[in-house]
């Protein structure tokens, strides 16, 4: 059945199952690699999209839950100035080193600097909760998204 | 945009494209643009209703490229514009159109307090709307936060996380030992069940055949004393290990009310209204006094289990240790304070600390 929504700025009409895992299609149907598996079960991340502009876990979102809604991954969110911010802070800081779970960062804190631009470290940290990293230990990226929260400030001021 | 939890109009226009999608002529998936659609699919078809999907994905799930089995076929209710609605209880459907701010039908909210009144909630309301929401009932707010992370609850839902009755959901503590309850709807009509009645045992509830929950109502949890710990292995993102929640009123250094509910310490969450009862009226010393009593009936009223997760030994010993430390403690130095009167919420630096072992 065909599902109608709205993929990075496009509006799509795939013809799926309405159970299919919104990973899965991004991935298959539309080759957005950069949407990772890591868990599968909402624990880590990797496949953070943004769903009507808030993260969400592409894994756990089935098909018939994002009809008529928007969808942007992470190649949308670098077309933006903030989101090319965002993604040279991090590499800036060391905030990537395998790359796995940078996607999902970036898309997290792409949502995050939506809902408070000017963030604290706790609402940094409380954010990026959701999302795992192995190789940072976090602080790295604690770093890239405060200088991306900076120069997003200066840039818009 | 953000604090209004209504479907865009835009994406109601959408769903109504395709209400129900048969195969040979049985319904195999079914997106209802409105509640009364969605209750007619249900009595005459049998299919599973799923709202935001955080929970039921993760029990269903096969592996990467398999769609979700769920038993049924679908019945998509997280985006049914009747079961987003957020308002003061008793406002009636739509008494807040248009205005995001929610104050129409409330009771002005007194200076310093963060008293909302009572509040009805949709059942497809998820998460993060209720956090964003100046309705969102103070009981509700402080343990928001420690609910999975912030993308699971842009699409988990209130109603699914009480229908899915895990012992450790984190929302029913509170939901317990404020009095809440909720309504059911069919074609036939709707009915309202205090929380305790619709959840008979770890994830079992008392709905019927062709029932939806449709609102949860919740009274007014104004309290001057709150205490909240979820146990667990991280901050975020983790199943509670247990939780304890109290409330309580208190006025001229005396309890006027207080509720109790300790979360994944038995098979649904433990409440003992009695208990709480043998407290009201009770000043700092009394209520020391009397704690023994009341934690003696909350140690019989807990039936943890052994599981990945914690030990059942654990479960026990923590759970009443935090109890004690808040009717020996935390309370009676609440009780003892000068100007106590607002909703507290934590965070006095002049408070007790909590026992080392649990922190």
């Amino acid at each position: 059945m065909k599902i109608p929504f709205s993929l990075n700025g496009k509006a799509v009409e795939p013809d799926l199952n309405p159970m299919a895992r919104l990973l899965d299609v991004l991935r298959s149907e539309f080759g957005l690699t950069s949407v990772k598996e890591g868990c599968g079960e909402g624990e880590c991340g990797a496949c953070t999209v943004l769903i009507d502009g808030e993260a969400a876990n592409s894994c756990l979102v089935v098909m018939g839950n994002v009809i008529g809604r928007t969808v942007n991954t992470v190649e949308s969110v670098l077309e933006t100035p903030r989101g090319r911010m965002i993604a040279d802070a991090l590499a800036e800081q060391g905030g990537v080193q395998c790359g796995f779970c940078s996607p999902g960062f970036v898309v997290a804190t792409d949502a995050l600097l939506t809902a408070h631009p000017n963030p604290t470290d706790e609402q940094i940290r409380h954010s990026l909760s959701g999302n795992l990293c192995r190789c940072t230990g976090y602080q790295m990226i604690i770093d890239g998204v405060r200088t991306a929260a900076d120069k997003v400030q200066t840039n818009e001021n | 945009m953000r604090t209004d939890v209504k479907t865009p109009t835009r994406q109601k226009e959408q769903l109504q494209r395709g209400t129900s999608f048969t195969v040979g002529g049985a319904v195999a998936a079914a997106a209802p643009a409105t509640l009364g659609q969605a209750l007619e699919l249900l009595s005459s078809h049998r299919l599973r209703p799923i709202a935001g999907g955080t929970d039921l994905v993760v029990r269903n799930r096969k592996g990467a490229g398999i769609p979700i089995d769920i038993g049924d076929p679908p019945l998509f209710i997280g985006h049914l514009s009747e079961l987003k609605e957020l308002r003061p209880a008793g406002a009636g459907p739509n008494a807040n159109a248009g205005e995001p701010t929610g104050s129409a039908g409330s009771r002005p909210a007194a200076a310093g307090s963060s008293s909302v009144g009572p509040v009805s909630i949709g059942a497809a309301v998820t998460l993060t709307q209720l956090q964003r929401s100046p309705q969102c009932p103070p009981a509700l707010s402080i343990v928001i936060p420690e609910f999975a992370s912030p993308a699971v609850r842009s699409f988990a839902t209130v109603g699914g996380n009480i229908c899915n009755a895990s012992p450790a959901a984190d929302l029913l503590p509170p939901l317990y030992a404020h009095g809440a309850a909720v309504e059911l709807a069919s074609t036939s009509g709707s009915r309202t069940m205090p929380i305790g009645e619709f959840i008979t045992g770890p994830g079992t509830t008392a709905i019927a055949a062709g029932e939806l929950m449709t609102r949860i109502e919740i009274p007014d949890t104004a309290a001057d004393y709150r205490f909240y710990r979820k146990v667990a292995s991280r901050r975020a993102n983790a199943l509670s290990k247990l939780s304890v929640y109290v409330a309580a009123r208190t006025r001229r250094g005396q309890v006027q009310w207080i509720g109790i509910a300790l979360g994944a310490v038995a098979p649904t969450v433990v409440h003992l209204p009695a208990a709480d009862y043998d407290l009201f009226g009770l000043g700092a010393r009394e209520l020391v006094e009397a704690a023994p009593e009341v934690i003696r009936a909350y140690d019989a009223g807990v039936n943890p289990i052994d599981d990945q997760r914690s030990r059942a030994g654990y479960r026990r010993r923590t759970a009443l240790r935090l109890l004690e430390f808040v009717l020996t403690e935390d309370l009676p130095a609440h009780l003892a304070a000068p100007g106590q009167g607002t909703d507290a919420g934590g965070g006095d630096s002049s408070k007790p600390s909590l026992p080392s072992s649990v922190t």
